[in-house]
């Protein structure tokens, strides 16, 4: 009798357990049965009584169960914890993934040319060949921005996986293209003749006409003005280019967007060293926000707006994945 | 005596079951929580001011805390209009069910994007897109209390405070990384006073902070308001996603 008695206590038990465990481990799973039903009838109400809710009618799970719902991902104030980076098809997303000067992928920057193709009229311009052109300084075809000599001395902006840095302040004023003169023409402008004056640059088995700091390239009839491709050489340029001081030893020369180095042979076309500020910017390049900050974009460099010494400059901004951030 | 043992084992069970699911979401918090969230899903347009507060965290400076007010216009499930107005400038969105427009008054510069057709995906998208954030969003998401609930550990009814000399209940939700804090007016319509987020996964912790204020319900907003026209001169730009 004793052992029955146990054995019909301990069955009480196991019974209520039973009960009580499907309960404890599936009653929200139970609930949510529940609560889709009632999602259901809050979408049906949301399409037809309150169509005109500013966010189309509460929506109450009753399930509240934390492990059989589905993460929104929602990227609101209070849920940055599980932030997922959204992929866009878009050109934005395409161009913002390349900006980063360390981590270049090849076909990314193909694909930006070719954007940039499209939107200079289908002008062939093909920087993104990595072939080595070293004459008398070291010129990386890939690389759109030289990293400065000197240390930053303010944090970098920060937005979407990249720093932005710059030694200036932000100091937004409007883009507006600036003409170097009679003789200067602006990417993808096209002439039918060339001035006399005119000298062949050759690289990369591609030949180019120099003249007063505009690049021309044979297009059908007559020529379009194209970008400077890095390593070309010229002899002279022209009045009105801005000396930029990159260091004791070394500097840079602005004309039209682009910068020169010198070199035995004349001066070389080279990539913007970061934090190099001009007065000007040509024609064809566009103003892009970024998260607060507004920078105008030329090619892949992008230029943040500045005061220096009471006028509105450009410098040029180092733009870095946040994984490879130095400062 | 040997009877009672397992009786006694199992009444221990169910009181820590339900120790075990009060101590992660406290019922009084839930109910306060969708009751906002009920008010707000009835509404059929409002406005409202919010002041933020947001710290960003510079790598030599430390702290810094930029301070923004905004006025914000809800109409139907596809207008809304934002002006912001603070440290990082003058600048305004006008979404009108079609497109998203933003405006800097401070710049006179604007951007277009072709937007999704309710304002909450609206909101959500151009925030993930774009990473630009709309002031008291999180409230106007329909399933704003779930969304608390999965994304926290804990939600708890602290008990009634004053904001600004208005009653409110505190509520806190937690996680390992983030401390919500939320005050919602005790009153007929039970809409959020304050938002404070704490960001305990960041070094220095950085905080959000928004107070809401001069809410109208129900306004007669006309259509046109939502609808943005460029300035003369204003220069167009393009947003870069994030």
């Amino acid at each position: 009798m004793k052992t029955i008695k146990l054995n019909s206590s301990w069955l009480i038990f196991f019974v209520a357990l039973i009960f009580m465990l499907p309960y404890s481990a599936e009653a929200q799973r139970m609930r949510h049965s529940s609560g889709n039903t009632r999602t259901n009838q809050n979408i049906s109400k949301q399409n037809t009584q309150q169509n005109k809710s500013i966010n189309g009618g509460y929506q109450k799970s009753t399930s509240r169960d934390k492990t059989t719902n589905t993460p929104t991902n929602k990227t609101s104030t209070m849920d940055t914890k599980n932030k997922t980076n959204v992929s866009t098809n878009d050109k934005d997303a395409r161009v913002n993934d390349n900006v980063s000067n360390v981590d270049r992928n090849r076909d990314n920057v193909s694909d930006n040319m070719n954007d940039v193709n499209r939107d200079r009229n289908n002008i062939n311009i093909d920087n993104s060949r990595d072939v080595n052109i070293n004459r008398d300084i070291n010129v990386d075809r890939d690389v759109y921005v030289r990293r400065p000599v000197a240390v930053y001395p303010r944090p970098p902006y920060t937005f979407g996986g990249y720093h932005y840095y710059a030694f200036h302040p932000y100091h937004y004023h409007p883009y507006h293209p600036f003409y170097w003169g009679p003789a200067y023409h602006p990417w993808g402008f096209f002439v039918a003749v060339i001035a006399v004056t005119a000298i062949v640059v050759s690289i990369d088995n591609q030949e180019y006409h120099y003249d007063e700091g505009v690049y021309y390239q044979q297009s059908g009839s007559g020529y379009t003005v194209v970008q400077a491709t890095n390593g070309a050489t010229v002899e002279t340029l022209p009045s009105g280019t801005q000396t930029i001081v990159i260091n004791e030893t070394t500097n840079n020369y602005y004309y039209g967007g682009t910068f020169y180095e010198k070199t035995d042979s004349g001066y070389t076309v080279v990539p913007p060293t970061a934090g190099s500020v001009v007065e000007n910017l040509p024609e064809g390049g566009e103003e892009v926000k970024i998260g607060d900050v507004t920078y105008v974009k030329l090619g892949e460099v992008y230029y943040q707006p500045i005061e220096k010494d009471g006028k509105n400059m450009y410098e040029v901004v180092n733009v870095e994945k946040v994984e490879s951030s130095k400062g | 005596m040997k009877i009672l043992t397992p009786l006694t084992v199992l009444f221990f069970l169910i009181n820590f079951q339900m120790i075990a699911q009060e101590s992660d979401y406290d019922t009084t918090a839930i109910l306060l929580l969708d009751r906002m969230g009920e008010v707000i899903g009835d509404l059929q347009s409002c406005s409202f001011s919010v002041a933020t507060s947001i710290d960003h965290a510079g790598d030599e400076i430390g702290l810094i805390k930029y301070f923004i007010v905004h006025q914000v216009y809800m109409s139907g499930p596809d207008k809304m209009l934002i002006n912001s107005n603070g440290d990082k400038g003058h600048s305004g969105f006008w979404y009108n069910g079609k497109q998203l427009a933003y405006y800097s008054y401070s710049e006179n510069n604007y951007a277009l994007i072709e937007a999704p057709s309710t304002t909450i995906a609206t909101i959500d998208t151009v925030n993930k897109t774009y990473g630009i954030e709309f002031p008291a969003a999180d409230f106007f998401y329909p399933s704003f209390t779930d969304d608390l609930i999965e994304h926290n550990d804990q939600i708890k009814f602290i008990g009634k405070s004053k904001i600004e000399g208005k009653v409110c209940f505190h509520i806190v939700a937690k996680n390992k990384d983030i401390v919500t804090q939320i005050w919602i007016s005790d009153d007929a319509f039970f809409l959020p006073v304050k938002l404070i987020v704490s960001y305990n996964d960041k070094i220095p912790n950085t905080q959000y902070e928004a107070t809401y204020s001069d809410w109208v319900l129900n306004p007669v907003l006309p259509s046109a308001v939502f609808e943005f026209t460029p300035p003369a001169g204003a220069n167009k730009l393009r947003l870069i996603a994030k």
